[in-house]
This record gives C-alpha cells, sequence and structure tokens, in this order.
C-alpha cells in the first residue's frame, strides 16, 4: 500500500437545520497514515536546552536536570547539533551550538553548572535564538527544550514574544515547569502554536522520564511541516481549534494570505494519533439543499521525501428546511473529543474569573469541571478539582498546586483511549 | 436558540455542552453520581427521564410534607421513591413533583429540576441536582449529588425559598 496521510474529518451532525438564528457546528479532523506501519525516522537533530539555574534549583532539581542533560547528549551523535543555556539573572551558554563529536567534553560542562541568583527566563530565551540562528541548512528537526521553576521577573512578554520568533522559523518548544512556583499561564501561552507543547514535572525525581519521553518523541518522525488550513465558506466562521490528542489544548490559527485559516502543526513526534476539533459557528438562515461548508487542506512533508503532500476534504451538508426537528445525533468520537474540550474551557474558564476576583462564578465553574470529569469517568481528576473549588470557595484564591495538576491533567486526557482503542 | 436544562443558559443551536455548567444538552443522560464525601451510600435504581409522578402503591403509614415559609402554602409529598423539586416547564417535559413555581420559585432562584427527596421505606434523603443557586439543609450547602439525610422539623433552603420539613407517622 503506498503511504500517505489521510485527513478524516466527522462532522457533528449528519444534517443542519435551517433556522434563522445562528448555530454551532463542530467538526473533529484526525490525522490518519496509512501504509506506514510503524515507521517513523530518526532525523538528525537541532536541540537547545535552556535550563533555569537560580537560586531555587539548589539540589536535587538542579541534579536532575544536570542528569537529564547528560542524558540528552547522550542520545545524539555527530550527525546532530547540541547547544545547553543556563539562565538565572543572566544567561551564560555552557555549551554553544555545535555537532556532537566531543560529548564528553559536553557532559563536563554541563557537570559544572551551578545554582544561583534569581529568573530572568528572557535572556534564555535570547541566547536561545542566537545561537539557534548559527544555522546554514538543516533538513532535521529543531527543537528548543526550556525548563524552569520559578516566575520570571518582568519579561513575560518577552518570552512569549521570543517564542513566537524560533516557532515561526520552525523551531518546536517544549516548555517544562518543575514544582509548585512557576507560572503555568506564561508556559502554556508559549506553547500555544501546533508544534510547541508545555508539561508539567511533579517534583525533582520526575525530571528525568520527561526528558526520556521527549527524546522519544524526536527521535521518532513520521512527517514534518504539517500545516492544516481551512478554508470555511463566506460568513462561516471558524471560531476555535483545539487539539484532542494525544494532548487536549487550544491551538492557535492564523489567517492566511490569499485566504484561508492556518495552523501549523511541525512535527509529528512518536507516532501518537493526532485529532483535533474545530467549532464553526454557521450564519443565520442557511439556504436549504446540499451546502457547501468548508474545504480542508492538510500538507505536509515525509522524511526522506523532498517534495510536500497533500491531502484535502470538502465538508458540504444537507440543510434541512421547514419545522422539521433535524436529529442531533453526535457522533461518538466527536461527543468524546467535545468532553475533553469541555473540560478544558470551564477550568479555563474557572481561572479567568478567578483572576477577575470573581469568586463564585469561578467556583461554579471549577464544580462543573468536576461533574463533567465525573461523567467522563475520571474519578481522580474530578476528584482534585473538586478540592480545588472547595478551597476556591473558602479562600478566594486558587491554589499553586492544585491549578497546575488540573490544568494538566486535563491536558492528559487526550491520552485515554476507550475500550476500542480510538480517541 | 436551546436552554440549557440545569443552567438557564441561552445557547446557540448545535451546542453539545453547555459552556456555562457542562451539561449534555443532547441527551437525557443518567445524572452524574457523586463521589463519596461525607453522604450516605444509598444505591438509587435509574430514574425515568421524565417524573411523572408515577408512584408504587406503598402502604406506609408515614407522610411528608412540605412548608414553604415564604408563601405560607404546605404541600403534601406524593408517596414515591423519588420527588423531583423545582418549577414545571411543560415545554420542557418538566413535572416536577413538588413544583415551586406558584411560590413565586423563579424569583427565588429556585431551578426547574433543583433537588430530589429520595425515600426508602420511613427515611428521606435530600439531593442537590447541581443546581444554579444550591440547596441548603438547615443552612449546610449540600455539595451537588450526594444524598444526605432529613427529618421532621429540618429546614430546607433552594436559592431563596425556604421549605420546612413535617413529617407525621400515622397510626392505621
Amino acid at each position: 500500500m503506498e503511504r500517505d496521510i489521510q485527513v478524516r474529518c466527522t462532522p457533528s451532525r449528519g444534517q443542519l437545520p435551517a433556522i434563522e438564528e445562528q448555530q454551532l457546528f463542530y467538526l473533529l479532523v484526525e490525522l490518519v497514515p496509512a501504509g506506514l506501519g510503524k515507521s517513523q525516522s530518526r532525523l538528525p537533530l537541532d536541540v537547545c536546552m535552556v535550563l533555569d539555574n537560580s537560586s531555587s534549583m539548589r539540589g536535587d532539581r538542579l541534579f536532575q536536570t544536570k542528569e537529564a542533560a547528560s542524558y540528552v547528549v547522550n542520545q545524539l551523535t555527530s550527525d546532530d547539533y547540541f547547544c545547553l543555556i543556563t539562565f538565572n539573572d543572566h544567561a551564560k551558554v555552557i555549551v554553544p551550538r555545535q555537532p556532537v563529536h566531543a560529548s564528553a567534553a559536553m557532559r563536563e560542562h554541563i557537570s559544572e553548572v551551578q545554582a544561583s541568583g534569581g529568573t530572568e527566563m528572557g535572556r534564555g530565551m535570547e541566547q536561545a535564538l542566537e545561537q539557534m540562528s548559527r544555522v546554514v541548512a538543516f533538513s532535521g528537526v529543531r527543537r528548543i527544550i526550556l525548563l524552569t521553576d520559578g516566575q520570571t521577573y518582568g519579561d513575560d512578554n518577552r518570552c512569549v514574544e521570543l517564542a513566537r520568533q524560533a516557532q515561526q522559523s520552525g523551531i518546536g518548544l517544549t516548555v517544562l515547569g518543575v514544582g509548585d512556583e512557576w507560572n503555568e499561564d506564561l508556559l502554556a501561552t508559549m506553547a500555544a502554536p501546533g508544534n510547541s507543547r508545555s508539561d508539567y514535572i511533579v517534583n525533582a525525581e520526575a525530571i528525568i522520564d520527561i526528558f526520556r519521553e521527549e527524546m522519544r518523541l524526536l527521535q521518532g518522525i513520521v512527517a514534518q511541516e504539517m500545516v492544516l488550513v481551512f478554508h470555511p465558506q463566506p460568513k462561516i466562521v471558524l471560531q476555535s481549534f483545539f487539539r484532542v490528542a494525544p494532548e487536549v489544548a487550544a491551538v492557535e490559527f492564523r489567517e492566511q494570505r490569499g485566504g484561508g485559516l492556518a495552523v501549523p502543526l511541525g512535527e509529528w513526534m512518536g507516532g501518537d494519533a493526532q485529532v483535533f476539533l474545530t467549532e464553526l459557528l454557521l450564519p443565520p438562515a442557511l439556504p436549504g439543499g446540499e451546502q457547501s461548508l468548508l474545504g480542508v487542506k492538510f500538507s505536509y512533508r515525509f522524511p526522506q521525501e523532498r517534495y510536500p503532500r497533500e491531502g484535502k476534504f470538502d465538508l458540504g451538508l444537507p440543510v434541512v428546511a421547514g419545522a422539521a426537528k433535524v436529529p442531533v445525533d453526535v457522533p461518538d468520537n466527536v461527543r468524546r473529543a467535545l468532553e475533553r474540550v469541555t473540560a478544558l474551557r470551564l477550568q479555563e474558564s474557572a481561572w479567568h474569573e478567578a483572576r477577575r476576583g470573581n469568586v463564585e462564578q469561578a467556583t461554579r465553574r471549577l464544580e462543573a469541571a468536576a461533574s463533567r470529569l465525573l461523567q467522563m469517568g475520571e474519578q481522580d481528576l474530578a476528584h482534585v478539582v473538586r478540592k480545588e473549588a472547595e478551597q476556591l470557595g473558602r479562600t478566594g484564591r486558587t491554589s499553586a498546586i492544585g491549578k497546575k495538576e488540573i490544568v494538566y491533567g486535563t491536558q492528559r486526557l487526550g491520552r485515554r483511549k476507550d475500550r476500542r482503542g480510538s480517541h | 436558540m436551546i436552554i440549557c436544562p440545569y443552567c438557564h443558559q441561552e445557547l446557540l443551536e448545535g451546542t453539545v455542552f453547555c459552556p456555562e455548567c457542562g451539561a449534555n444538552l443532547n441527551d437525557e443522560e443518567a445524572l452524574p453520581q457523586a463521589e463519596p464525601t461525607a453522604a450516605v451510600p444509598i444505591t438509587l435504581e435509574s430514574e425515568s427521564t421524565t417524573s411523572t409522578g408515577k408512584t408504587t402503591a406503598h402502604i406506609t403509614p408515614t407522610q411528608l410534607r412540605l412548608l414553604v415559609l415564604n408563601s405560607g402554602r404546605t404541600i403534601p409529598c406524593p408517596l414515591g421513591e423519588i420527588m423531583l423539586i423545582g418549577r414545571a416547564d411543560p415545554s420542557g417535559g418538566i413535572f416536577p413533583e413538588v413544583d415551586l413555581s406558584q411560590d413565586n420559585g423563579y424569583m427565588a432562584g429556585v431551578s426547574r429540576r433543583h433537588a430530589r427527596i429520595i425515600r426508602r421505606g420511613d427515611d428521606f434523603f435530600l439531593e442537590d441536582l447541581n443546581s444554579m443557586n444550591g440547596t441548603f439543609l438547615n443552612r449546610n450547602k449540600l455539595p451537588a449529588h450526594t444524598p444526605v439525610p432529613f427529618q421532621d422539623g429540618d429546614e430546607i433552603r433552594l436559592g431563596n425559598l425556604v421549605l420546612r420539613v413535617i413529617i407525621e407517622v400515622y397510626s392505621p
């Protein structure tokens, strides 16, 4: 079988009612590899590690982080590039970007890193971009892996700006927060584009596992330069776009010159299923009959192939006029995706309300999220959310750990499979 | 336009889960079971989707009545195992056994499906159905979907509407 990646779209309903008002509509988008088997390619890697060495990292945190950095170096060969930057009040280039020949020397430099001072993540990001710009031609996978345990001082916007610069030049980001004290909102914003991710490391012992997982992902590439482009019909608005598997997260999209809304997704790493959900707002008074709603284009390039490929899907649905009630038959996979997105939105809305001081609204949202999670069979996470709601109701404040557990617990719902093994 | 049956939010046609309260709008799914907190563990039989007041014929000497303190009305409760308390909504197919719409329930913040009373023999339990404005038993707010026992003389508050429990045991 010819190898290929198809884009499979499932709408939330098979027919649309012709009504006077606007209506919502959801489209599940699954990327389905065919003829690939388990094949993932190990491409050349260009990895930049940006590590917090502020005084709070002293002790086991820094030790484990240095172990993780050594682990990464050990996984790389002379075809790969590596650089390492530490940041506290200043940023220091510990290993300038270079091919991995003398890994022993690199590990030596890493072992000498000490922890002291405050946290200015922006400086670390600046150095990372500076190092990563020293590239002539590179056809592999470029990644910045950043780890922090605290709040950066006053340069949040700069961090996001620098993250975007990297992402737009094809460098994906993995941003990791360890412990309770870091800013989950900042890291989530930095990781919002489709080629990046953020994660929560509970304690020092868990650091090495996250890096092992990161290397597993980086060393198994299914496809590169993935881009989804949506062309909704005039007056149809693409309101929101979410990744549903392997993680649940809102994903940024942008208008393309020449029309369409593009979602750059970067590399398909690790071979896990990729599933997305779009929310579309349809205009009032849709005409009856078969209506074309939108076109979806998916372009990608297989490793070792020179030219990108393209898949397309055009969605049209019958619009049923008259007073007939159109049955609401939401397919299971769409409903499951929506459950996860609803859980995500409810808890995000809760934090939003809490930030604005609307404690009662925030608490209610968390309680609603807990009910939703219970219905999904997520007892443990529902319990954490309920406890956080109680704490919020009692003290008027969210807890640093609770919020992180909930944000990342929700993100990880994307890894759940149903009985049939599908998402 | 569709209305969320739990929180009354106005939503666009095509919405599947209410963005305000997370309820599934499209089918009458079973209500979520509460996680065990300090509640009395009762196993409930599955409830039919519309409460129509059909009851099994119990011969029991215990009669439950609710006195609405706001209006002075006494509501005799039917002898069912499960009684819905809320506000009637014929177009939504909601017919609570204890209908507080005539007691200014809407203004008092009583949801259409606000709470329910579960009867086990001569014992009564109160359960909040994840209502918008809460259910209180003797000033204590009940967590949603957590049945809690109540007795004669107890005070039940739904939103701003207060009920006094009257339980009478009849001798034949």
